[in-house]
């Protein structure tokens, strides 16, 4: 329970940050406080199990119902706003069955009596079938629709963003172990006590409904950070293979360095470096005989009179190979750079 | 001429605490004349203009015709040889349009960054720089010859970053270009990027 609490924190506090750092579209919030939400209901189970009250309303159990149905709300929207047929009146009438959920929570409150020393669950109290079934079920019927919406978008990314596929199918299968979790929690309590296997029911449950906050976090922070992660990293290669020609027309052709001390944008600096260098092969000169190839021109450039102009020579834009589009030349570029790394002393 | 801005004032959808970091657009901590207070105003209404007129293809074309909806001006770009001139691209400001050139050598990419760059100045509505005269004699010439009798207003070319307006103008056009190719990467899967 408390690593599945923890890990619940650590994954909240890890999508704001990455909400923080992105454009905060409506759907990354949403996401975001619905992860944010789980967070603390788990936080007032945990308060729950260590300090349980002795005398009855029991306020963290109450409080872990309010989180967790403000989490199904906002998972539902979050699924649903991703597909055109969500009006703003659907959406307002979520809110509004969320306003009804709160309602009946509170009027089909169990009166539960609480021994102390002895934890008795609310799943065996008489009169809790309701309740429970309004809570869960609601619950339940919210996960597994947003479950199924998931997985229908994992199906269609499957060709488009792999990444993000994996990432849609670990969400809904998050999703599909939580509603198990939820049904054998209805199960439990519409036989209650007289059943002694409800018992195992109760246990089973939860540890689908740990299972499935696990997946579900996971599933949820992967879904930015991977893609992020990937990004970064090929930015950072392209990066390390253009700097050696980057810093060399810089040095060589001073107009069309944009200064940038300071600057920790790598994205930023990625983009000024290749434009930085697409700018300098028009000031920087070759031999007119240097083959139209990136090796030869980056074989050229390293020459010390690559940069002088002179009849006999040509701007290196000029010869540089054409790319049929634009990540055709930006892999011209990355050639020549690697060349011009390569054959420096 | 002043151009005159007719899109609609609008502001940023999302509180600034989430905006996308962008170190290189803050302003540096000067002494709040007037004239900053009016350059930093105008890199605020470029901003919010970009926000509304980012177009989801992350198509450079379709921004600007985005742009010239929002501003109600025309916006031309066309490709000529401007090798000799030591510019790479301008802006040419006419009493009805706002032509951007560029070199017509320049691949999709360096096309891209000048477009970008010459746009910046559209938004920043910045004034021709008098150091450049070489180049703005040449500049005007050449836009005359090419827009035929339409008086060229003001022009600009991209040719180094010394003078702060062309500094500025390369920042923020580095900053749309980043942004249009944002939009790029988005998932093609309309679900998957509302989602993502």
């Amino acid at each position: 329970m408390t690593g599945v609490l923890a890990l619940c924190w650590i994954a909240t506090l890890v999508r704001w940050t990455l909400t923080r750092r992105q454009a905060a579209t409506p759907w990354r919030l949403l996401l975001s406080a619905t992860l944010t939400f789980v967070a603390i209901a788990f936080t007032f189970t945990w308060l729950d199990a260590r300090y349980p009250a002795t005398t009855p309303p029991r306020i963290f159990t109450l409080l872990f119902h309010l989180c967790i149905t403000a989490a199904a709300l906002t998972f539902q929207l979050y699924v649903a706003m991703a597909f055109s047929w969500l009006t703003r009146a659907r959406a307002a009438a979520l809110a509004g069955l969320w306003a009804l959920q709160c309602a009946l929570l509170w009027v089909t409150w169990p009166r539960w009596t609480v021994d102390p020393g002895v934890r008795i669950d609310s799943q065996f109290l008489p009169g809790a079938l309701t309740h429970h079934l309004i809570f869960w079920g609601y619950f339940a019927v919210s996960m597994a629709v947003g479950g199924v919406l998931a997985a229908y978008a994992a199906f269609r990314s499957r060709r488009d963003d792999a990444l993000a596929s994996v990432s849609l199918s670990v969400l809904t299968l998050g999703c599909g172990l939580i509603v198990a979790g939820l049904a054998a929690r209805v199960a439990a309590a519409r036989t209650g006590e007289l059943d002694p296997s409800a018992v195992h029911v109760i246990a089973l449950a939860r540890t689908l409904d740990d299972f499935g906050v696990v997946l579900l976090a996971t599933g949820t922070v992967s879904l930015h950070l991977l893609p992020l992660v990937r990004r970064r990293h090929m930015e950072r290669t392209e990066l390390r293979d253009l700097r050696p020609l980057w810093q060399h027309v810089r040095a060589a052709v001073p107009t069309v360095a944009l200064p940038l001390s300071g600057e920790r944008d790598q994205t930023l600096k990625l983009h000024r470096a290749r434009i930085e260098i697409l700018d300098g092969m028009h000031a920087l000169s070759v031999p007119a005989g240097t083959a139209a190839d990136p090796r030869a021109i980056a074989a050229a450039l390293r020459q010390p009179d690559g940069g002088c102009r002179d009849d006999e020579f040509v701007p290196a834009a000029q010869l540089l190979p054409r790319g049929e589009d634009r990540a055709g030349e930006l892999a011209v570029l990355r050639d020549m750079a690697r060349a011009f790394s390569q054959g420096r002393p | 001429m002043q151009l005159r801005r007719v899109g609609p004032k609008v502001g940023s959808r999302v509180p600034a605490l989430f905006r996308p970091h962008a170190s290189a657009l803050r302003q540096a901590p000067h002494e709040p004349t007037a004239e900053i207070r009016d350059r930093s105003a105008a890199l605020a209404q470029a901003h919010a203009l970009l926000n509304e007129a980012l177009p989801p293809s992350g198509d450079i074309d379709d921004l600007l015709s985005r742009v010239e909806l929002a501003r109600g001006r025309r916006i031309r770009v066309m490709a000529i040889d401007l090798s000799r001139s030591g510019v790479s691209g301008l802006w040419a400001a006419t009493t009805d349009a706002d032509f951007i050139v560029v070199e017509q050598t320049a691949g999709l990419a360096r096309r891209e960054a000048i477009v970008c760059h010459e746009l910046a100045h559209v938004l920043l509505d910045d004034e021709a720089d008098v150091a450049d005269a070489d180049v703005l004699v040449w500049a005007e010439d050449v836009a005359r010859q090419t827009l035929g009798t339409r008086l060229a207003a003001r022009v600009l070319g991209r040719h180094g970053y010394e003078h702060e307006s062309e500094r500025q103008a390369e920042i923020l056009g580095s900053h749309i270009a980043l942004r249009l190719a944002e939009a790029r990467r988005a998932p093609r899967d309309s679900v998957l990027r509302h989602l993502r």
